[in-house]
């Protein structure tokens, strides 16, 4: 008998082990190097002390970009967490803050509201409440989430909650085990910036929009019935708990409409409300749309300091929220100083400034960069000597059309060009981390990450900043040696 | 409750260790209160009364039929087996053929103008009827011809009508088989769990990896047989008859393997069927608890009967040499097929595609046999040659593919518009022939079928050489168990279920 529990232990134990590989194999997850980190924002939510959190954002990608905790914590020594994530609609931040009072105590509560008005029933869909819902740890919490999410959803079981590879084992046809579970090990526990996520690109001149002389007729706004439930909820625990609640409007195409909705809805529920879209509210943090938003949804960078710095301003003179250091904020200073600089890089439109900059946090970059030989030769002293101080060797007095690849790392540079005009040339290879690059040359030559162009296919100087921490490209530019500016 | 949910498995392994912790005696009662509560959970409770009054029916009866014989009292003991079995087949007959009677009533209706349609009527039928009837059918009947004692518990009684495993597709069991396994209860045996554990994966991979990959080719070209014609209909012929098979075959490998954890033995069903030589071969290995039920219990004594014995006479006075002998045999053979058809649903596509189509084959095949015989004589074939058993083989599937046609399409008319359409060869672009070889599957679905397929075929030529659950523990653990957690996680990961897919129950579930 005693064999037979040995062989069933050892069999049971071999197959949860097998269980976890592929179960992390084909669940979906989103590091720093996905369009959005849900699965490590989350994942460092969970590493933080107990208690140590003075308020919480909630919201969609809006509010995951548009508030900065690291900012807060810097300017006004307040701590604080972005819980906010993709598609992350009014039911699941209901949950997460529940989540988060399991482990946290925090004052203030943050709500980004869009989804208010942006979710009905066709756009409370499966994906979003697995993106936001899959990585909250088993509790009575999630399993109430989840109970929700299948009374909404009549398909949804919830088995396929509870064991994710019911739901995810059909990813096997487009998933390369090996790589997926490397990706994994390499990407995991990397968040850094307490939930928050940079967008480093501006939406760029002519776009602005007044909130004042749209959606005239404040009648229309037709906020979810369901999400106002769920908003319902979220003013009721907060008020139960004795924390702040403060509904924000991240700048975006706002109409009046809804404007006034939230603000008598939370007129009468006797919270605050700041909408950022509010002419007086923009001019008094000067908030340009063009230069401060990423998209017409999303601020930058830039906006989003505006926008936290704001929120910090109320916190710490409106609540009286006392400043105080925390070790864990202290840790993650550098972090945020790099998505300065990189924002910084992202926005240079000078190239010697460019480079100064890209040579200034080499170590942390790699750079792919692809030129024709004699656009190499028409560029300015300055530029050519910028690019000789980082190492590379340009082909500057080959035949005129010959392709010129680079790969430039902490390391060196590893340079590559064509033998003779009109030969293709086509390098790749696999970066730490396990993404894989690949250049090819042509009439414009591709940069290829993970298999996606970057470059942007234009003539002259093309650049691709990939960062090796976060395993991201930060920025893609091209430098035309007839213009005096880098385009993007 | 689904045979390939997670609720299930995870009952049935919570049955196992409760099964082998109680004492021995009271090891039927678990099972008795097991396979209420599958039947609980797999259909409309409110049916279970027709499972009660069948139950207590045939355990009375078979009581009756017993004293009475007992008594020499054999005019009341046959009055109570007719009781018996018109209650049963009764019931049978009301909740699977009304409809049937009805439609063909408004058909001749309509045509005679004689009164207005009457309307369909929608009763629920309990899991198995069909199957469970036939146990009863057969337990009566052994209990009057005396081969068997009859079971005074009706407990028990309920346990064999209702045995869980069985409840789903069967196979239909023999009471002088099962009773002393159902009621004399088992020792724990490591063999038996795993060995049943086993059969269930491997039942689990034909359905769960091979039949629902097969079922969306063939969907694909039965939902639209106007679209679809010539090659298309033959290949999803073909891959029906491959759906239907591992379907079934997967079915009964999970309920067989089940109940071999509890260490009770169910007859096999399938006996590697696309080996056969003879349409008549194919049904002697296809559904074989069924074919044996039919002979046992309809052919042979409908031949033993007075009124059959006088057509055999007239028909020898009729008749000459052979066919004196042959034409009541068919007349036999006839009313099995009709049966079989019928047993299938109540539609004229059950009763011709699975009854006359597979009669006609066999009856044509003994008919024109003798010429068979001579034309292979004058061509020097060997019967015995591989090649030409893989001719004959390739022969029965086309027949039997056929046959499955009307099982799979929803009417007679759809059925034969199908073969219709497969006779056109013509009409269509290289873009359409170029789907051939994926059929609504993509590239990498159908290499997983592909080779399952061939995994399925090296497994069917080993069993020809023995049990291969035998020949795998006969090998050393590594290589053991690296077989078992290649066919588990196939079977977790490769397997089409859960959200997203829509995993079909078995078959031949609703019968």
């Amino acid at each position: 008998m005693k064999q037979y529990v040995i062989k069933t232990a050892a069999f049971s134990l071999i197959f949860l082990l097998l269980f976890e590989f592929f179960t992390i194999c084909y669940v979906p997850v989103y590091f720093e190097d996905s369009d959005w980190p849900t699965t490590g924002v989350y994942q460092a939510f969970y590493s933080l002390k107990k208690n140590t959190v003075d308020a919480v954002f909630l919201g969609s990608s809006a509010g995951n970009c548009g508030f900065i905790p690291q900012e807060l914590y810097n300017q006004y020594g307040i701590t604080s967490y972005n819980l906010s994530c993709e598609q992350q609609n009014l039911i699941s931040s209901y949950y997460w803050l529940r989540e988060c009072l399991r482990f946290q105590k925090p004052k203030a509560v943050v709500l980004e509201c869009k989804f208010l008005f942006e979710s009905d029933r066709e756009k409370l869909t499966e994906p979003w409440f697995r993106k936001a819902l899959t990585y909250m740890r088993w509790s009575s919490v999630k399993k109430e989430a989840v109970e929700t999410v299948c009374d909404i959803l009549p398909d949804e079981s919830e088995i396929s909650w509870i064991i994710p590879m019911i739901r995810f084992h059909s990813r096997w046809e487009e998933t390369n085990e090996a790589e997926s579970f490397t990706h994994y090990l390499s990407m995991t526990d990397k968040h850094h910036l307490m939930g928050y996520f940079p967008k480093f690109t501006s939406i760029g001149k002519g776009a602005a929009w007044n909130m004042q002389q749209n959606g005239d007729d404040v009648r229309k706004a037709n906020p979810s019935r369901l999400e106002l439930d769920y908003l319902d909820k979220i003013v009721a625990l907060c008020r139960n708990r004795g924390m702040t609640l403060i509904l924000t409007y991240t700048p975006c195409e706002m109409t009046k409409d809804k404007h006034v909705f939230l603000e008598e809805y939370a007129e009468a529920a006797g919270i605050p409300f700041i909408d950022f879209n509010d002419n007086v509210v923009m001019e008094k943090i000067s908030y340009s749309v063009s230069t401060d938003n990423e998209s017409k949804w999303h601020a930058n960078v830039s906006g989003a300091r505006k926008l936290t710095d704001y929120i910090g301003e109320y916190l710490s003179s409106g609540l009286a929220m006392e400043a105080h250091r925390d070790s864990q904020w202290e840790k993650t200073k550098n972090a945020y100083e790099n998505v300065e600089k990189d924002y910084l890089l992202a926005s240079e439109k000078e190239p010697e400034t460019y480079l100064t900059l890209l040579s200034e946090s080499r170590d942390r970059y790699i750079v792919f960069l692809s030129i024709y030989a004699g656009d190499a030769e028409r560029m300015n002293d300055r530029v050519k000597q910028q690019l000789t101080d980082l190492g590379l060797n340009l082909p500057l007095k080959k035949q005129w059309n010959q392709r010129y690849f680079a790969v430039l790392t902490k390391d060196g540079a590893a340079e590559n060009e064509e033998e003779k005009s009109g030969q293709k040339l086509e390098i790749s290879g696999r970066l730490a981390g396990g993404s894989s690059y690949r250049m090819e040359s042509g009439v414009n030559s591709v940069i290829y990450l993970n298999d996606k162009p970057y470059s942007l296919q234009r003539t002259g100087l093309s650049i691709v900043v990939y960062d090796t921490y976060r395993c991201t490209v930060i920025d893609t530019v091209s430098y035309d040696p007839k213009s005096s500016f880098l385009l993007r | 409750m689904s045979l390939f949910s997670l609720l299930f498995f995870c009952a049935f392994v919570v049955s196992i260790g409760i099964y082998y912790l109680i004492p021995k005696k009271y090891q039927w009662v678990a099972l008795l209160i097991y396979s209420a509560g599958f039947f609980y959970l797999s259909c409309n409770p409110a049916t279970a009364v027709y499972l009660v009054i069948s139950v207590i029916s045939a355990a009375l009866a078979a009581k009756m039929i017993h004293r009475c014989k007992a008594n020499e009292n054999d005019k009341y003991a046959r009055l109570a087996l007719i009781t018996g079995l018109v209650i049963n087949l009764g019931i049978l007959a009301a909740l699977k053929y009304t409809n049937f009677l009805l439609s063909n009533l408004n058909s001749l209706s309509g045509v005679l103008k004689v009164m207005p349609a009457i309307p369909m009527t929608e009763w629920a039928a309990p899991i198995g009827i069909s199957f469970y009837t036939m146990q009863i059918i057969a337990y009566l009947l052994d209990v009057y011809w005396g081969i068997t004692e009859p079971q005074n518990n009706v407990a028990k009684a309920a346990l064999f009508i209702g045995y869980w495993p069985q409840l789903t597709s069967g196979p239909i069991a023999r009471y002088n088989d099962m009773k002393e396994q159902l009621y004399s209860g088992h020792e724990f045996s490591w063999r038996n769990v795993t060995f049943g554990l086993q059969r269930m994966l491997w039942g689990l991979f034909k359905k769960l990896v091979l039949s629902e990959r097969l079922a969306v080719m063939v969907d694909m070209v039965y939902s639209d047989t106007a679209y679809f014609n010539g090659i298309y209909i033959w290949a999803a012929a073909v891959m029906f008859m491959f759906q239907l098979y591992t379907d079934f075959s997967g079915c009964m490998d999970i309920i067989i393997g089940a109940s071999e954890c509890y260490g009770i033995v169910l007859p096999e069903n399938f006996r590697r069927p696309f080996f056969s030589r003879s349409v008549q071969e194919y049904w002697q290995r296809w559904h074989i608890t069924l074919g044996t039920w039919l002979k046992d219990y309809v052919l042979y004594p409908l031949m033993r009967t007075r009124k059959w014995k006088k057509l055999i006479q007239k028909t020898g006075k009729k008749f000459r040499g052979k066919a004196a002998k042959q034409i009541p045999s068919y007349l036999g053979m006839l009313v099995v097929w009709l049966l079989i058809g019928l047993w299938h649903g109540g539609d004229w596509k059950y009763i011709i595609g699975m009854g006359l189509w597979f009669f006609g084959c066999i009856v044509l095949s003994k008919v024109l046999d003798p010429w068979f015989k001579k034309a292979k004589d004058a061509l020097h074939i060997n019967a015995d040659n591989g090649v030409w058993h893989l001719i004959q083989s390739l022969r029965v599937l086309l027949l039997v593919a056929i046959g499955n046609v009307f099982f799979r399409l929803d009417s007679l008319e759809a059925a034969l518009h199908a073969l219709m359409q497969g006779l056109i060869l013509e009409g269509h672009d290289s873009y359409y022939y170029s789907k051939l070889w994926t059929l609504g599957l993509n590239e990498s679905n159908r290499n997983v079928l592909l080779i399952g397929l061939l995994i399925l075929l090296t497994v069917s030529l080993l069993q020809r050489k023995g049990s291969v659950r035998e020949l795998i523990a006969r090998q050393n653990i590594v290589i053991r168990w690296i077989i078992y957690f290649i066919l588990i996680f196939s079977v977790i990961i490769l397997g089409r279920y859960g959200p997203g897919f829509d995993a079909q129950a078995f078959i031949y579930q609703g019968f």
